[in-house]
């Protein structure tokens, strides 16, 4: 599925030539007028996140002048570096929760918005010093340099009735109170969950979707209002040139749905069929997962907070602001359509290591060595076609597969399951193929076993067992690799 | 009744029907095509194994000189690898552009058109399948005969299915059965009343595959090289037809002529055809009745282009049409671990209706038994690391087969077909389809359903395994065109002729006013042979 030809089939739009969502996004943002609200920059901070970085990009595409307060300024994302190469970008380097470094660059008339924040598995601490201190010191900060408009970036999750073990949320209330108490006028924002192409709340839900059986906390029934990042980052950029508001807007997407529904629509956006949903008690799991963040916090899939979402509503309230956005927004189909993964560069031909593979590779599969038309197909294929891994985790993968046999069952086994469309599978499938046309080799691919019946039957069970077995070993060998190497092979 | 050449564009079942009916009458004919030629079988006495053993290049013939047939883990999934000897079929791709949405469309250039590619289904409608229709099964029987005659049609006339296929003239009997088609016929006597309550029926398929020999043509010896181009014609394909019509003396055959549009007199009848070959020249082919076979796309290209080029604006065409294709593999567990025949014929041999009801339910499958299709799209699919699939597909490969079903579609104002400019003052084509809104809730029902009765006859077929395959993949398009009593600009009259223009008839699947489940190449064919023959 392509995101702009969905688009416009979701608009209803006639025969019309698509184009891209940025571009469209780009146009939409124009009516507002350009910077024709900005007195001065946008002061903007965590530029770098998720949202910071699309903010940025839409407001470089208004045009708008632009001061970026960042960390590390040497390790700039690329967006962002591309944005800064095309002029009207200051970038200041500084921490957040220090504002004595940085203060005097805060400009008279900037519109501050405010996006840094710690989120995930911080701890309660570090919720407090950055989402609370740090936001208190930049208000300081931008109310002595003389900022017009500060904008903060909250959270739906600030009006969740249930926020057990959640110090994201606590903080980020009271981060709200600094502002409304604050000495400039003011535009508080609190997004629904934010979801477009590699999102990282997205991730985790897709993750649990890609599962045979999802699992789903609590009954399921809670409401969201998904706002893509590409919508939230217009919208975003518009406030800013907007006259204060004084008040706080929720921002959520085009469609209220939930969390069962939720769950099949991940699936579908990825091509797989209705999710099947297994819902467990949400409290018991809270209070484990709330009990073990003490000693086991950094290894924690999740967190006891990060489950607010499976016990309350996310839908933001309707405002005049968002109604007007309304004919923008994307449908939140396509927000969940995965982008185009994209290969890293493919490694150099090189004859004698391709050859050591496909030996190590073609013994594995049928316990034998390749003939030399399947060694010369080999070559041949990978000369005339190559392609990079996904992820640099796979070329480590075929490495350790190269060693012998076994490695490569261990790495086959792997890939499979967490890899299925990556190099090292695409490797065997090719030798598969090469394998089922070779004049010598042929019939190892069509024989079926001695015995027949019955006896086959079992022989069928005993491999499936081998593979529990294989696929158990492999998880244990390669699985901390991966993880260290980038999770899910998403990096 | 020589006189002047009626013109005839294009190749396909539909172009060389009408074309070889028009010759038996007495007629001329030219027929304009771009014509790319089916190359000359190799070894046409070896067997599918003869050739991976004695070719030169056993990997070049199965996978292709340029890996075309090779399906890697990351490209669309599929479960055939398309024969290299076949990929003349399909390429090159159309020329003039195309933009689609919702419908990915497969277009031929080869001579014969995209049923060189076809399984060779040939199943004729009955009065349910034609209610929509000017013409019923009455009218069309006599067509069916005679399509049947000179392509022949091997099958069974009188087994449980048979009850869903008018009977007409020409019908061979049944293939021999490869080793699975027999045991799940023979699993299926046991419980035909089950999928009677059910309303399903299991028999024989009809296929235009001979049995016996025909017009100089063999039957078929079961090389097992169906998939792989059949050697011998005993398998047919157009341009069995585009030969035979070529042996005639007032058959003008002009290929390399791609046709794109029809010069309009004032009146706004067709003058002439006007066609772009290779070099880049353009020729104007004078002509005072056209009959446009081109194929439905192909053929709503020539109008729309005509028009636009006479100054008017270009229409949009509603009510494109398609079956919807399912793949549903399955295993006949009595068969693990059994070695497989590859020597046997290698499309479906059996065909199954389900019939649940409706008007549209009519749901029509057919069974390949899988022997010789290339492995490693299969084996690939199975979830397990490769070694353990390789492993379980080779003690399955022989209990392995394939359900296709094909849904029936109608004509729906949301499926459009359209030009827009390119900006140098040419254009290109604009397809737009969204499926019935019921479409999954109707899949769903007869999925479940069919899962069952392959259950009773033994045979599993894992529910992840289904595919649904995208809108324009059967090629079964139709219904630009309709043909209705009373209509505008942009529908036909019974006999295929286009009230916009007069002078030219759409004999190709344009014209069909509703599309059913079965296959619709054999109708195609005896349509456009009832065309030539009542119209002309």
């Amino acid at each position: 599925m392509r995101r702009g030809e969905v688009w416009f089939a979701a608009q209803g739009s006639s025969l019309s030539q698509a184009g891209s969502i940025v571009s469209l996004h780009a146009m939409s943002l124009q009516p507002m007028g350009g910077n024709r609200g900005l007195g001065g920059r946008l002061f903007i901070t965590g530029a770098s996140g998720y949202v910071g970085r699309q903010v940025v990009a839409t407001a470089s595409a208004a045009a708008l002048p632009m001061a970026l307060l960042v960390r590390a300024p040497a390790s700039l994302p690329p967006e962002l570096r591309a944005a800064v190469d095309q002029g009207g970008v200051e970038i200041i380097s500084g921490e957040l929760c220090d504002a004595a470094p940085w203060q005097a660059r805060v400009q008279p008339g900037d519109v501050v918005l405010h996006l840094a924040a710690a989120t995930g598995k911080a701890t309660a601490r570090e919720h407090t010093r950055i989402n609370v201190e740090g936001t208190r010191s930049l208000a300081q900060a931008a109310a002595a340099g003389g900022a017009a408009h500060f904008v903060l970036v909250s959270s739906i999750a600030t009006r969740f009735p249930d926020q057990t073990h959640y110090p994201y949320a606590h903080a980020k209330s009271e981060a709200e109170r600094c502002v409304r108490e604050g000495p400039l006028p003011f535009t508080i924002v609190r997004p629904t969950l934010v979801v477009g192409p590699n999102a990282p709340v997205l991730q985790g839900f897709a993750l649990l979707a890609g599962l045979p059986i999802t699992p789903v906390f609590g009954d399921g029934q809670r409401r969201i209002q998904p706002i893509d990042v590409n919508d939230l980052a217009a919208a975003l950029v518009a406030l800013c040139a907007e006259p204060p508001a004084g008040e706080t807007l929720e921002l959520g997407g085009p469609e209220r749905v939930t969390i069962d529904a939720w769950m099949h629509r991940i699936r579908g956006a990825r091509g797989a069929g209705t999710a099947r949903l297994l819902h467990l008690p949400l409290v018991p799991i809270r209070s484990l997962l709330a009990f073990l963040e003490p000693l086991l916090l950094p290894v924690l899939p999740l967190t006891a907070g990060q489950l607010a979402t499976f016990a309350n509503d996310g839908v933001a309230e309707p405002s005049a602001f968002m109604n007007s956005r309304a004919g923008t927004l994307h449908p939140l189909d396509i927000s969940l359509t995965p982008p185009v993964a994209e290969r890293l560069p493919p490694t150099p031909f090189d004859a004698p290591l391709l050859g050591d593979e496909c030996r190590a590779l073609c013994q594995h599969l049928i316990g034998a060595p390749p003939s030399d038309a399947m060694l010369a197909g080999y070559l041949e294929h990978h000369r005339r076609f190559p392609v990079g891994p996904f992820t640099r985790f796979e070329n480590e993968l075929i490495a350790f597969a190269r060693r012998s046999a076994f490695a490569s069952a261990l790495a086959d086994a792997y890939s499979v399951r967490f890899l299925p469309n990556g190099l090292l599978r695409r490797k065997l499938v090719l030798l598969l193929a090469l394998l089922e046309t070779d004049p010598e080799l042929f019939p190892s691919v069509d024989a079926p076993d001695a015995g027949g019946g019955a006896i086959a039957l079992m022989r069928l069970m005993g491999r499936g067992a081998t593979e529990v077995g294989l696929t158990a070993l492999a998880v244990l060998w390669l699985g901390p690799r991966h993880l260290l190497s980038g999770r899910g092979g998403d990096e | 009744m020589s006189g002047e050449a009626i013109l005839v564009v294009g190749s396909g079942p539909s172009g060389v029907h009408f074309a070889a009916t028009l010759l038996e009458k007495g007629y001329r004919v030219r027929m304009l095509d771009v014509g790319n030629a089916r190359p000359e079988p190799i070894e046409p006495e070896l067997s599918l194994d003869g050739l991976k053993r004695e070719l030169p290049d056993p990997r070049g013939f199965f996978l292709g000189d340029d890996w075309e047939a090779l399906v890697l883990n990351d490209s669309a999934g599929e479960y055939y690898g398309f024969p290299p000897g076949k990929q003349y079929v399909f390429t090159p791709a159309e020329p003039l552009g195309i933009r689609t949405q919702g419908f990915e469309p497969l277009f031929s250039h080869a001579a014969g058109g995209l049923a060189e590619a076809w399984t060779g289904g040939s199943y004729p409608f009955d009065d349910r399948d034609l209610a929509d229709w000017m013409i019923d099964c009455d009218a069309l029987a006599p067509y069916y005969g005679r399509v049947a005659e000179r392509i022949g049609i091997s099958g069974a006339v009188d087994d449980d299915l048979a009850q869903h296929f008018p009977v007409h003239a020409g019908i061979q009997p049944a293939l021999e059965l490869d080793r699975h088609s027999a045991l799940l016929l023979e699993r299926y006597a046991g419980v035909r009343d089950r999928w009677q309550r059910a309303n399903a029926r299991l028999g024989r398929s009809r296929v235009a595959t001979l049995s016996q020999p025909l017009h100089g043509r063999q039957a078929c010896h079961r090389s097992g090289r169906c998939q792989w181009g059949c050697p011998t014609d005993a398998f047919y394909t157009p341009s069995v037809t585009l030969r035979e019509c070529r042996e005639n003396e007032r058959f003008e055959y002009l290929p390399d002529h791609y046709v794109t549009h029809l010069a309009l007199t004032g009146s706004g009848a067709a003058a002439a055809a006007v066609a772009r070959r290779q070099d880049g020249s353009e020729v104007r082919f004078e002509a005072n009745r056209v009959v446009l076979a081109a194929g439905t796309l192909p053929s709503a290209r020539i109008v729309l282009e005509s028009i636009a080029r006479s100054g008017d604006p270009a229409p949009e065409l509603v009510g494109l049409m398609d079956n919807r294709q399912v793949l549903m593999p399955f295993v006949n567990l009595r068969l693990l671990g059994r070695p497989f025949d590859s020597e046997s014929y290698q499309y479906h041999q059996l065909a199954l209706g389900f019939d649940p009801g409706g008007a549209r339910d009519y749901v029509h499958g057919l069974i390949t038994t899988l022997t010789t299709a290339l492995v490693h799209p299969v084996v690939q699919a199975l979830p397990f690391s490769m070694r353990t699939s390789l492993g379980m597909f080779r003690n399955i490969h022989a209990a392995l087969a394939l359900l296709n079903l094909n849904f029936a579609d109608d004509r729906r104002p949301e499926n459009r077909v359209g030009l827009e400019p390119v900006g140098d003052g040419s254009h290109r084509m604009v397809i737009a389809y969204q499926p019935a809104s019921d479409e999954a809730a109707r899949m769903k029902r007869s999925l479940k359903s069919l899962r069952r009765l392959l259950l009773s006859l033994g045979c599993v077929a894992p529910p992840p395994m289904t595919r649904a395959r995208p809108m324009g993949a059967s090629v079964h398009y139709a219904g630009t065109f309709p043909m209705c009593e009373e209509g505008g600009d942009y529908t036909t009259d019974r006999d295929g002729r286009l009230r916009a223009f007069g002078n030219v008839w759409l004999a190709d699947g344009s014209s069909f006013p509703s599309l059913p489940a079965k296959n619709l190449t054999f109708t195609l064919m005896a349509n456009a042979t009832r065309i030539a023959e009542e119209a002309f």
